[in-house]
């Protein structure tokens, strides 16, 4: 009888190591999606007002720091009349405590780019 | 401990085991498989939607000035092919090159910019402005599980409907 509970208790442990290592691999996916929606947003705004601005910029700042991304590399178009090209590139680190073993957990860091292209509707007066 | 228990035991473990292995890894697989695959429908979808936006630029001005909105054809496709080209990194062919997530040729199936009849019901959606709908496929690597579904690729085919962007 002790011999099947302490089995169990192993299998226990080793199903659970696979959980925690399964469903921290499924995170990066969902922080991707939101930093993705977020540069989308500000790809948006940049092709209505022909560019990227210092609030563009400042909002998509805020935006990936509340994700908990980290060197944050923006850049993006700044001037674009209507029917030219506007553009925007943004680098992120994301931090990870991956588990490594058991016990060992290392801290990495992800990096992850957006490079999209619109065509600018900002018309000139 | 006799030996009825101790084979007790390890049947239970092999059990246990084999139900990891078969049972909960290949779910897990295919659950983690679907979510990459989400995401790449994203990224898709968000590429063409942008280029469907882009494409809005060459309305006919002419046409604009008295209230009525038509698309220079040969315009809207090329608007169109290049910001697709760009946001999904393809070539002129629309060939993915080797940092896209298209792995083969992206074939655009129909282009329409629809302005007549409206309002027009697709699905659960009303459009009463303009609209453009964009049909592509574009295949995409299998990232796990490739061996067991026996293919590498799969073909995304996705279905955008973009409405006239309206800036306030």
């Amino acid at each position: 009888m002790s011999a099947r509970v302490v089995v169990t208790g192993v299998l226990l442990v080793f199903v659970l190591l696979i959980v925690v290592f399964m469903v921290e691999m499924l995170i990066p996916l969902s922080v991707y999606a939101d930093f993705n929606e977020s540069c989308r947003i500000a790809l948006i705004r940049m092709e209505a007002i022909g560019g990227m601005t210092t609030e563009i910029e400042e909002d998509l700042s805020n935006r990936l720091r509340a994700l908990n991304l980290t060197d944050i590399i923006i850049t993006g178009t700044q001037h674009a009349k209507y029917g030219e090209v506007v553009r925007l590139q943004v680098t992120v680190a994301m931090k990870n405590h991956e588990m490594v073993s058991l016990f060992q957990r290392v801290l990495q860091y992800r990096y992850v780019t957006y490079d999209k292209t619109s065509i600018s509707r900002r018309i000139i007066k | 401990m006799s030996d009825q228990t101790k084979k007790g035991s390890v049947e239970f473990a092999v059990i246990f085991c084999a139900l990891v292995v078969f049972i909960f890894l290949p779910l897990f697989g295919t659950l983690a498989q679907k979510a990459l695959l989400y995401q790449k429908k994203e990224i898709v979808h968000q590429s063409a939607n942008l280029a469907s936006m882009a494409a809005y630029t060459s309305l006919n001005a002419n046409q604009a000035g008295i209230g009525e909105q038509s698309l220079l054809q040969e315009e809207f496709n090329n608007v169109f092919q290049s910001v697709l080209c760009a946001n999904l990194k393809l070539d002129q062919n629309l060939v993915g090159f080797p940092h896209s997530i298209a792995t083969g040729k992206v074939d655009i199936i129909s282009l329409t910019y629809v302005s007549e009849n409206l309002p027009v019901t697709v699905g659960n959606r009303i459009f009463m402005y303009p609209f453009i709908r964009c049909e592509i496929k574009v295949p995409v690597s299998v990232d796990i599980l490739a061996g067991w579904m026996n293919q590498d690729k799969l073909l995304l085919h996705e279905v955008i409907y973009t409405e006239l962007p309206f800036d306030k």
